[in-house]
């Protein structure tokens, strides 16, 4: 067992995990429970242990595709620090939310699908980290938007999960086309799918000319768009809340939606040299960043309002990559949302299964004396999310997000100011959140009988929470980033982000503490700036359209030209035909004659 | 001599042929008819196909000629009146007679090998009916069978067509 | 000018003779009759073997009777088939009454 096989051995544990569970799982629920979460404990502790090796960039790679000097598809792992991390992430909080599984869907309906499709995940998950070049995390890309589709469909009997599952995996799709032509001009111009190889020829791309390069860099952005719920791809993330919160907390949080984010930093030494594309991928980030923080504060369900948490924070991350130097900028905010995150899903969670499965906050209340854990964990979550911190010290979102709107501050003042506001916005929906469920007084039955959660589901909450609050402090993330050099911002930034979260706290103290309805009432955030309608709209306007014209070319087309032509003609020629039939036994033997005359003529005569 | 005779002979034929043609009455055509087979006959014996010419006789002249006859007499048919001019028939009829016409002179006169004369025949004193005879039963068995068939579904046909009606 | 009868002048006969025939064909009116000249066009063509069976001699200097067997069944063929189309058109006048070519158009569109 050395560094070469272990990769291996982590990418396909929970693909034989997945496999076992599929044939055996339905008849034992322990056992189905039991593999899944043998195989993330196993990747688990072989990712620590991995992280402390050094790297080996081509571990390994075996040949799917060879085609010499045309087109090589290898399988093959690249472990970096990149890598590295990003295992770290996936592979820790996947045994905990694993684990927290256990007590959430304890009476739920599909118990092994549940664990296998999780699993599944998991293995794709690792593939799109592990990879080594574009084409083998493109088809984990799309696998992990299968696992998805399977997890958000878990209560397919319900018409608006199926839904649910079918939006996220068609527009995922789209933005996907974008990517694979993005890998394929990549390709046409370098002639490999490689990193390391792309990379080496970074100066043949740029001697394609810069245009060429640009629009290569936007369209493999696309797979972003769609993978992390970017504007104005996002729409499917707050309709992916139908799948059980697990799921949600798993993927659609801490680290499918991240995938997205990792394949810029993957790529970022070819982003570093396009200006122009990193310039539309920092305003997508920080347009969507502004859009969501807007939403989330009118969502009256508590999962949605972390969903647009979500998609805000995502697009803090590419926001990220489109100011910062180095990719390690985003990805430290990327490891620190990953835990906090993760730990508000669950928690919301724990509240969801103490209200007997009821989601909707105004339903909810003065729920911190029945669920004190959950409440402490949450708080601990919102302080880290909203980046609570004074000077060197605070929690872990203070250090990661800080840092990126401070080098956004620096490299694109107004995308920075857009940010610090977005700080401002996540303070006051996240007090907002704890007010309403946590203060005032029940608003329902359920809120009135709540009571905390199992042990099996408080504690990984807990252990989630130690990283929330110090997964950020420089002595801790110094062994897992580089961040380099500081960004030249002015030091107000600081106490205008300080001043943002107290503000908004503080509206939401005034708004929320005692509200028994929201006071605030802007539909056009509770409407998500209607986009879905314009989807809708669309998808209507293209699917009539296209019926319209298919109808069209068929009666015009296939009817007139192809049915009805040649039956009229036939028709007339027999029509016309018709009048040598004289009756005339004389007639036909003149007819007979000339004909004769003919053919001597032809044969003879000639 | 020889030439002379043909052209009687030919002249003769053609004269009664176009009577045929030409002649109201359905009793003349047939006469004439029968004088142009004879003289056809008579070219045939100046072929040396005596055996052809006298079966001409014997079977045309003799056979088919009267049936036309008894034929005619049983129906009764008068002379032909003249209806109106029927102009496209005789239009296209004229048409396709001048291009056969046409087409006749200039095969005939443009081909070489036509020209020739009557080469001699090698052993005249071997009758041509026992040449014929060998001819038919050696090298034409089969063809001699199959019109015997022929001619017993003719009968056969010619009985039942003239049936008043079928029970 | 040559003293006997060459191939050609056969040939001519045989031909005019047809044609004759063949106008008969498509010009007179009464049924019997273009019969009668139908018959003239077999014998037109019988003509015409019987010549070249005579002016085509094998190798061993005899006529070649291929062409006068074939006028001996063109004969037998053309008896039967006036047997038989005299049957037809007496039956045909019995049920129309006429012989006449352009009353019988029933086939007519």
């Amino acid at each position: 067992m050395n560094a070469a096989t272990i990769p291996w051995i982590i990418l396909f544990a929970p693909l034989v995990a997945a496999a076992l569970v599929l044939f055996f799982g339905r008849y034992s629920k322990p056992l189905s429970a039991g593999l899944a979460i043998g195989a993330a404990a196993l990747c688990g502790v072989l990712s620590w242990w991995l992280f402390f090796q050094p790297d080996a960039v081509e571990a390994n790679r075996v040949f799917w595709i060879n085609i010499p000097g045309v087109f090589s598809v290898p399988i093959g792992m690249t472990v970096d620090s990149l890598s590295k991390v990003m295992l770290l992430v996936v592979n820790t909080i996947a045994p905990i939310v694993f684990i927290y599984s256990l007590g959430y869907m304890a009476h739920e309906e599909g118990y092994w699908r549940y664990f296998a499709g999780l699993a599944l995940f998991l293995f794709s998950m690792l593939g799109i980290v592990l990879a080594d070049n574009f084409v083998m995390m493109f088809i984990f890309w799309e696998l992990v938007g299968v696992s998805s589709y399977i997890l958000i469909g878990h209560y397919y009997s319900r018409n608006s999960a199926a839904e649910a599952s079918k939006q996220a995996f068609l527009v995922n799709r789209i933005g996907d086309f974008g990517f694979m032509l993005g890998i394929l001009m990549i390709w046409l111009a370098t002639g490999t799918v490689i990193f390391s190889e792309i990379f080496e020829k970074i100066p043949v791309l740029q001697g394609g000319g810069a245009l060429y390069l640009t629009v290569a860099c936007v369209l493999v952005f696309c797979g972003t768009i769609g993978k992390s719920a970017q504007m104005p791809l996002h729409v499917w993330l707050p309709n992916s809340m139908e799948g059980p919160t697990p799921v949600s907390s798993l993927l659609h949080a801490a680290t499918m939606v991240a995938a997205g984010v990792y394949m810029l930093a993957r790529f970022f030494p070819v982003l570093v040299v396009t200006p122009m594309a990193m310039e539309v991928i920092a305003w997508v980030g920080g347009i969507t960043c502004l859009a969501a923080g807007l939403m989330a504060t009118q969502q009256n369900d508590i999962k949605r309002i972390l969903a647009y948490s979500t998609i805000s924070q995502l697009g803090y991350m590419v926001l990220g990559i489109g100011v910062a130097p180095n990719p390690d900028v985003p990805m430290f905010h990327l490891f620190t949302h990953a835990f906090f995150k993760c730990l508000l899903f669950l928690c919301a969670g724990s509240v969801i299964v103490g209200m007997h499965h009821e989601q909707d906050i105004w339903k909810m209340g003065a729920l911190k004396n029945k669920m004190p854990f959950t409440f402490l964990c949450t708080v601990i979550g919102a302080l880290a999310l909203s980046g609570f911190g004074f000077g060197p010290i605070g929690f872990s979102g203070f250090y990661s997000k800080d840092l990126i709107i401070l080098w956004a501050v620096d490299k694109a003042p107004i995308l920075g100011w857009i940010a610090v506001l977005t700080a401002g916005l996540t303070s006051f929906y996240m007090f907002r959140l704890l007010y309403v469920v946590f203060g005032g007084m029940p608003r329902s039955d359920h809120a009135k009988h709540a009571g905390e959660s199992p042990r099996v589901m408080v504690v990984p909450l807990l252990l989630l929470s130690i990283p929330a609050i110090g997964a950020g402090w420089p002595f801790v993330e110094r062994h897992f980033f580089q961040l380099g050099e500081h960004p030249h911002a002015p030091g107000v930034v600081h106490l205008v982000l300080l001043a943002m979260f107290l503000g908004g706290w503080a509206l939401a103290w005034s708004l929320y503490r005692r509200a028994e309805k929201d006071p605030l009432v802007i539909p056009l955030f509770a409407n998500r700036l209607y986009i879905d309608n314009l989807y809708t709209w669309l998808v209507r306007i293209f699917q009539d359209g296209l019926a319209w014209l298919s109808g069209w070319a068929d009666r015009w087309v296939v009817d007139l030209l192809v049915v009805q032509v040649p039956s009229k003609l036939t028709w007339a020629c027999g029509y016309v035909l018709r009048f040598l039939q004289l009756g005339n036994i004389q007639a036909y033997a003149f007819f007979f004659g000339a004909g004769v005359l003919g053919l001597i003529y032809l044969l003879i005569a000639r | 001599m020889q030439l002379i005779l043909f052209w009687i002979f030919a002249i003769l034929m053609l004269a009664f042929g176009a009577g045929v043609v030409l002649l109201r009455n359905p009793v003349s055509s047939a006469l004439s008819l029968v004088m142009s087979f004879v003289a056809l006959a008579a070219l045939f014996i100046t072929l040396d196909a005596f055996f052809i010419g006298i079966i001409q006789i014997l079977v045309y002249a003799g056979a088919v000629m009267v049936l036309f006859l008894f034929i005619i007499m049983l129906l009764d048919l008068r002379s032909e009146q003249t209806r109106r001019l029927n102009l496209a028939a005789w239009t296209g009829g004229g048409l396709v007679v001048a291009g056969f016409l046409g087409l006749l002179a200039r095969v005939i006169f443009t081909e070489p090998g036509f020209a020739i004369e009557k080469p001699p025949i090698s052993q005249p004193e071997i009758s041509d009916v026992s040449m014929v005879g060998w001819a038919l039963f050696e090298r034409f068995t089969l063809p001699f069978q199959i019109i015997g068939v022929l001619l017993l579904v003719a009968t056969i046909g010619v009985v039942l067509l003239s049936k008043k009606e079928l029970k | 000018m040559s003293m006997t009868p060459t191939l050609a002048h056969y040939l001519v006969a045989s031909g005019l003779l047809f044609t004759i025939g063949l106008a008969g064909v498509l010009l007179r009116r009464n049924i019997i009759v273009i019969f009668m000249c139908l018959e003239l066009m077999l014998n037109a063509a019988n003509l015409s073997l019987v010549a070249f069976s005579r002016f085509n001699l094998t190798v061993e200097g005899m006529p070649n009777y291929s062409g006068q067997v074939l006028v001996f069944f063109i004969i037998t063929v053309a008896a039967a088939e006036v047997a038989v189309g005299l049957a037809i058109i007496v039956a045909l006048f019995r049920a129309r009454q006429t012989t006449h070519v352009e009353d019988l158009n029933s086939m007519k569109f």
